[in-house]
């Protein structure tokens, strides 16, 4: 374990993996400064710089965007009032309130500082989690593999916002898309068309950038919106590490809460951010003040927001089950790197996930650093209106779809998975469940023909296997019905609007 | 009528779609050798089977909402302020119909210039920005065109002019 951790830390201070996870962080700030354009559109756009990439520059370029989206977010949320990400969404009833009272650099100042307090003890909770794992793999085998695979499709498809209907279909959708191209039992070809583009299937950069991309793009023409108009950064950033310092036992208990709601795979940022607000004003003897401009309720939701990072990379890359629309990307992104996530990797690439740990700290460490120092010019990038950001990013996210396998169908496959995100966009349906369903698909299949080789029908009596059958039932049974007696924006996960979530 | 809620609708005609594919991907899985079979055959079951259920549900919701329950669409057009209109639509199949003629574009002209011309469309004649902010844009994205093409070696389509420019 410790051969593996400086094994990774050695690799990560490499010029080529350094550097790597600069772009990460710098593309990360970007997307996260805009208002409107979530994490798994920035995601997207990174994988198609990962073909041929060294695995350990690739995870730090992926780690390192996932890792800041939370920290940068915050200066459309305090600043202008508009969420820069689904997780930060509860930063505004109490940043945004102070910075209208003149108060922005002390919000931003406590905001970043929790925000790296609570994303350093999310890698540490995930250095933790992968130690205390990697005695339990042992008794994992293809079937219980499996029907991890069906759990994560069952908790992406019943925890996203909205209809867990629709969340299942959209993953199901995911699986069908996923299933394009050659078989990998028999030598067989699906769903080509005799079209040479498909015979291996599509591209996880196509799905993405179409799913994801695209539609984004195509909002901020519509919506128009009208240029913003910033608070002025008054007052002192310092002020604001003070404010962390003062109330360091409720930055702790809402960076532990965002790790172990990043965990379970579904939660993402928007329920960790809101549920450590609900949290932070439930133990307040003083409430008057929340919802008006109270430094905890800026605080607690931002510590939260960044440590969801940490635990969400637990069942992302030891189970192979992404527990966010970003996270589902950067799996596919781990695919890409030649990687299989899943428990294997706990004894496989063990110094990868190390490497992981190092990149979370570093990377958060690197944004804190920057937003600091930059705050000011980093908050006139708010100021861009969508309309005239929109037409670069639509060159960009062509351009870049076009690396996937330098075929024109590329471009003709993003545009038709551009219509159709677009389209399940304004009908409210959720898009990461498909491109979870999309991941997981190959592996769905390969699993299940191992699976009937291997052990006949007797895989189904496998004790982990009825042991996860169970939950994956609790999934797609229980969990819907309990959110109809629950408020949506509390308990569910913004997948498609966050950010690095 | 622009500012009618159609999301009801739209969502009706997107369930009818995806109910189709979805049974046309079960019953073209039925041809597959069936190492090759199982698993579109299930997924496209199981799609057709949610489909099925969703568009029966979205059917009786816009019936519903037609009759003035306002317990569905109507509740949801009033909670959120994007809801989906005929306005909101019309634009957007316009900016679709912008992107599908950047990809004709890029087929016949190439990337690089097509994106030059999408870019003046959209921004001096959409955005309203001025010439000298477009002129500099497009100056600075062909800039990126040439020094990602030279020396990060990426390619862009050159269109069936075989215009190879900057990659």
């Amino acid at each position: 374990m410790l051969d593996a951790a400086t094994t990774a830390m050695a690799n990560l201070f490499t010029i080529d993996v350094l550097s790597y996870l600069l772009v990460g962080v710098a593309v990360g700030l970007v997307i996260g400064v805009l208002p409107g354009l979530g994490g798994s559109s920035g995601m997207a756009l990174l994988l198609p710089f990962l073909f041929g990439m060294e695995p350990e520059a690739g995870i730090a370029m992926l780690v390192g965007m996932a890792a800041v989206g939370g920290t940068s977010d915050t200066f459309s949320s305090v600043l202008i009032g508009v969420p820069g990400s689904g997780g930060s969404q509860a930063l505004i009833l109490d940043g945004h309130a102070l910075a209208r009272q003149g108060q922005a650099a002390r919000v931003l100042g406590a905001s970043f500082s929790s925000s790296l307090v609570g994303g350093l003890l999310g890698a540490v909770s995930f250095l933790f989690v992968i130690t205390a794992a990697r005695p339990l793999i042992g008794g994992i085998g293809t079937p219980e593999l499996l029907m991890f695979a069906l759990l994560g499709l069952a908790t992406v498809g019943a925890l996203v916002k909205g209809d867990p209907l629709f969340g299942f279909a959209a993953a199901v959708l995911g699986v069908m898309i996923g299933l394009i191209g050659g078989a990998p039992a028999y030598p067989e070809y699906r769903y080509t068309f005799d079209s040479l583009y498909l015979y291996s299937g599509v591209s996880i950069v196509i799905v993405t950038m179409g799913l994801f991309a695209v539609p984004e793009v195509i909002s901020l023409l519509v919506n128009r919106a009208a240029i913003a108009k910033t608070e002025k950064i008054e007052g002192s950033i310092i002020d604001g590490f003070r404010e962390v310092r003062k109330h360091k036992g409720l930055v702790i208990r809402s960076s532990l809460l965002g790790t172990v709601l990043g965990v379970i795979p579904g939660i993402g940022g928007t329920a960790a951010n809101w549920m450590a607000y609900a949290m932070a004003r439930q133990t307040a003897r003083d409430k008057s003040r929340f919802g008006r401009g109270d430094i905890r309720g800026v605080i607690a939701p931002e510590a939260a927001n960044n440590s969801v990072d940490g635990g969400s990379m637990v069942p992302t890359f030891t189970l192979g089950i992404p527990s966010s629309g970003s996270t589902a990307v950067m799996l596919g992104g781990i695919v890409l790197l030649g990687l299989t996530p899943g428990p294997a990797m706990l004894e496989q690439d063990l110094d990868i996930l190390m490497l992981v740990v190092w990149a979370l700290v570093l990377a958060n460490v690197l944004a804190t650093i920057t937003c600091f120092s930059l705050s000011r010019y980093i908050a006139r990038v708010t100021l861009v209106p969508g309309q005239l950001l929109a037409p670069f990013l639509l060159i960009l996210f062509f351009a870049a779809s076009y690396q996937a396998s330098l075929s024109f169908g590329d471009l003709l496959a993003v545009l038709g998975l551009g219509v159709l995100g677009y389209a399940m966009k304004i009908a409210n349906i959720p898009r990461a469940p498909a491109v979870v369903g999309f991941v997981l698909a190959p592996s769905i299949e390969r699993y299940l023909h191992l699976s009937i080789s291997r052990y006949g029908a007797d895989w189904m009596y496998r004790p982990g296997v009825i042991t996860i059958g169970l939950i994956v039932v609790a999934v797609v049974v229980a969990l819907p019905m309990f959110q109809r007696f629950r408020k949506p924006k509390a308990v569910t996960a913004n997948f498609d609007n966050e950010a690095g979530k | 009528m622009k500012n009618r809620v159609i999301e009801g609708p739209f969502r009706v005609v997107l369930c009818v779609f995806l109910l189709t594919v979805s049974v046309f991907y079960a019953y073209e899985a039925l041809s597959f050798h069936p190492l090759a079979m199982y698993a579109p055959l299930a997924a496209g079951i199981v799609a057709t089977g949610l489909m099925s259920m969703l568009l029966a549900r979205e059917v009786v919701r816009v019936v519903r909402t037609r009759r003035g329950d306002t317990r569905s669409y109507a509740m949801t057009a009033e909670a959120t302020a994007e809801a989906l209109t005929v306005r909101i639509l019309g634009v957007s199949v316009l900016y679709l119909a912008v992107m599908v003629a950047y990809v004709a574009a890029t087929y016949v002209i190439g990337m690089v210039i097509a994106s030059a011309v999408v870019l003046v469309l959209l921004l001096h004649l959409d955005a309203k920005a001025t010439l000298r902010f477009t002129a500099i844009s497009v100056a600075l994205v062909l800039l990126a065109f040439y020094l990602f093409g030279t020396f990060a070696e990426l390619q862009w389509p050159q269109g069936l002019a075989k215009i190879g420019m900057f990659g």
